[in-house]
């Protein structure tokens, strides 16, 4: 069975949910003319996603199973390099430890309780990413169609200035 | 309201206990096999795996759930097919991407790009020079002229839009009889069309618009496309694209002589004696197994499910042909990006936001290049990636070069901002294949369907010709861009793995020599009589062009020759 419409309820404690945004945000930033995965509340797709019933969709327990290990492990890793948990790192931080993650590379990545595969782990989060911002609004994320409308999908392109911007 | 084109959805069927044939599947092959044989008098029950879906499966339109999620085609949990991986150990379980198990099969979700086989891919010996000592290729039992009067019918059947010899190259690339003409006028062109067409002038190359079995205008009851922007993995609830659904089934049951069952999934062949008397099937998962017979059992259920369906059957098979010369296409994609142009633009005589490609390129369908080993090559399909791909599937595939895939960050920003405000192309590669007898279906010994029968299991390797050709045409083109001001963005020739995405055809080769094909010219098993093959799995070489008019051509073909006895 695959749901056709977004589950009402909510996956992530509100640390787990901090510490997505904060690597969406990594993922794609906004920028003073563009929005980005924080306009679009990208991580709200994944928290209905991953708390809709495990049936909803095959993949869903494998990944309720590799964000909540993926994202302690990540939060590990920043306590180690930056000494700053995972939901409070800066930009940069979060930046740079997505990059290594990417690489295969993310040395201070725990390998207990459970081993992460980190490019699996970062190619589930870069999709999911893409996926709250640009899947239909209906699903969680793309907040008010803020990145199709930049975008231009449906509509042509908007202009996008954040606020207080010229 | 019911009209022809959705009364094969909606309306009962008459129940024919003692069918002349018995068709399996309801897709290309099997809808255009009912109304063949339903037109011919014949009485015929199409037994369908999947259910019925009408528009309101299909909407509202959501690329989240239709084409991310997979909504139409079987997930992988459920039933996958596995692959064994290029050193045949592996155990990858994977999608049946183009196995949409539903009344009209994967025509419910295809992207209906129509053109033809040709001389080149039939007569394949006469183009492939120095054929590889270990790839098995041949010429089919039939001509590109012996295949003409059946090009024209299903083209008018299932109605295509396009125009027939638009230029020297395309009049001799795609040659049609003097006077012939498709039912429709193109789909309207994409804005860069003049360019992309001034661009390969320079280069000698002349690309054309595309046939595609999709309405351009009002066109036997169904209305012109209104270029909604989903095409490929959507259904088309408007019955704008052609499926088998709202062409050949409908009139087939309009014949009163067809008995359509959806949620029958045939468990086996029954056969003995040499000769086929009809088939078990299943109404439901872990139900009683029933036998429906007749004299006749047309098969036509995907290139691989129809080989393991043989293997299930236990078809003789003296000679190990069963599920052997599986073939895929050779693949390749490129995207470039022009900063010397502005987003296209979308006015009133192009294709708004769609995502229908318009252009096909075939300069590259013969290689006349000494300079590579390379002599039969393949066609391409051009887009706009802005406005053919729907936002997620483009942006997950966001590069900025060949060495710079699946960006992320500042670089995904910068991807965005260009795709969104400079012009673009994507290029998707369909090539020749080179056939080989280990490339293959086989039946796995671990996993089973919902239904109890075991899953296919394939081992694939392209050949390293398929590599080369890839490259090498993926090269040409983006040569001819860069020379126009393009800069590559994407780019993805063809692996040595395939685990199971492309056009698929081989598995039950047609010949003429019992001794090295499993159907005979007519698409009748060597081995059992009675019993013929109307999907891909018939096709003897790959071919390149996408393959779903020739196998209706060739299933019209076959259907003037079946004899119910």
């Amino acid at each position: 069975m695959i749901r056709r419409a977004a589950s009402q309820t909510r996956f992530f404690w509100p640390e787990q949910r901090k510490q997505l945004e904060v690597l969406f945000d990594a993922i794609l930033p906004g920028t003073v003319d563009s929005p980005g995965a924080t306009d679009a509340n990208a991580a709200e797709l994944v928290d209905r996603l991953l708390g809709a019933e495990p049936a909803s969709y095959y993949e869903v327990p494998a990944w309720r199973r590799l964000y909540v290990s993926g994202l302690a492990a990540l939060d590990a890793a920043c306590r180690a390099r930056h000494h700053v948990a995972l939901a409070a790192a800066t930009p940069a931080h979060a930046t740079e430890l997505v990059a290594d993650l990417a690489a295969g590379a993310l040395h201070e990545l725990p390998a207990t309780p459970v081993a992460v595969d980190q490019r699996q782990l970062f190619g589930v989060l870069r999709a999911h990413c893409i996926e709250g911002c640009f899947a239909d609004p209906r699903w969680g994320g793309n907040r008010s169609s803020v990145m199709w409308s930049w975008y231009g999908y449906l509509t042509p392109a908007q202009a996008f200035r954040r606020g207080g911007a010229p | 309201m019911t009209t022809a084109a959705t009364a094969a959805t909606t309306a009962a069927t008459p129940a024919i206990d003692r069918p002349d044939v018995i068709i399996v599947g309801s897709g290309c092959g099997g809808g255009t096999a009912a109304h063949a044989l339903t037109a011919r008098g014949f009485r015929v029950v199409v037994l369908e795996k999947g259910p019925r879906k009408t528009a309101e499966d299909f909407l509202p339109l959501d690329e989240l759930h239709f084409l991310t999620r997979k909504g139409l085609i079987p997930t992988v949990d459920i039933a996958p097919q596995i692959y064994a991986g290029v050193d045949g150990k592996q155990r990858v379980a994977v999608e049946r991407w183009w196995e949409a198990e539903m009344v009209g099969g994967s025509t419910m979700i295809w992207d209906a790009n129509f053109p033809r086989y040709t001389r080149e891919d039939l007569e394949v010996l006469t183009y492939l020079k120095d054929v590889p000592k270990d790839a098995s290729m041949v010429n089919w039992p039939w001509t590109y002229d012996q295949f003409q009067p059946y090009f024209e019918q299903a083209e008018h059947l299932w109605g295509v839009s396009g125009k027939t010899r638009q230029h020297d190259h395309h009049a001799r690339q795609e040659p049609t009889r003097d006077g012939y003409e498709f039912p429709m006028p193109p789909l309207r062109p994409h804005a860069s069309t003049e360019f992309l067409m001034q661009a390969f002038g320079k280069a000698g190359m002349k690309p054309y618009l595309g046939a595609r079995a999709i309405n351009s205008q009002t066109f036997d009851s169904r209305p012109a496309c209104s270029f909604c922007g989903y095409n490929q993995f959507f259904g088309c609830a408007v019955n704008s694209r052609a499926s088998s659904v709202n062409t050949v089934l409908a009139r087939a049951l309009a014949t009163g002589r067809c008995d359509l069952r959806p949620g029958h999934c045939v468990t086996r062949l029954v056969h003995d004696n040499g000769r086929v008397r009809g088939v078990m099937y299943k109404t439901c998962p872990g139900g009683p197994e029933q036998f429906l017979g007749a004299a006749t059992v047309l098969v036509s259920v995907q290139t691989i499910q129809s080989a393991r369906m043989f293997l299930i059957s236990e078809i003789p098979d003296p000679n190990k042909l069963i599920g052997r010369y599986l073939t895929y296409h050779t693949k390749g994609n490129a995207e470039l990006s022009f900063k010397n142009k502005p987003v296209w633009d979308a006015g009133a005589a192009y294709q708004p936001r769609t995502a229908i490609g318009s252009l096909q390129l075939r300069d590259l369908y013969v290689i006349d290049d000494p300079g590579v080993p390379l002599s039969k090559g393949g066609k391409f399909s051009i887009y706009d990636p802005y406005t053919c791909t729907t936002p997620i599937r483009q942006i997950k595939g966001a590069s900025l070069g060949k060495d710079r895939p699946n960006v992320w960050g500042t670089e995904l920003v910068d991807y965005l901002r260009e795709i969104r405000s400079q012009g673009g192309v994507s290029f998707s590669f369909t090539g020749e294949a080179m056939s080989l007898y280990d490339n293959r279906v086989e039946l796995d010994d671990v996993v089973r369907d919902p239904w109890g029968l075991p899953v296919a299991k394939t081992y694939y390797r392209h050949h390293e010709y398929d590599r080369r050709l890839a490259g090498y045409a993926l090269d040409r083109v983006i040569q001819v861009m860069t020379d126009a001001g393009g800069e590559l963005r994407r780019y993805e020739a063809q692996a040595e793995a395939n685990p199971g995405y492309g056009h698929v055809h081989g598995t039950l080769r047609a010949g003429v020599d019992p001794g090295a094909s499993v159907l005979d010219a007519d698409c009748q098993s060597h081995t059992v009589k009675g019993l013929y093959v109307l999907d891909a799995a018939f096709m003897p070489t790959a071919g390149a062009a996408n393959p779903s008019l020739t196998l209706i051509a060739n299933a019209l073909r076959v259907c003037e020759r079946v004899s119910p006895s």
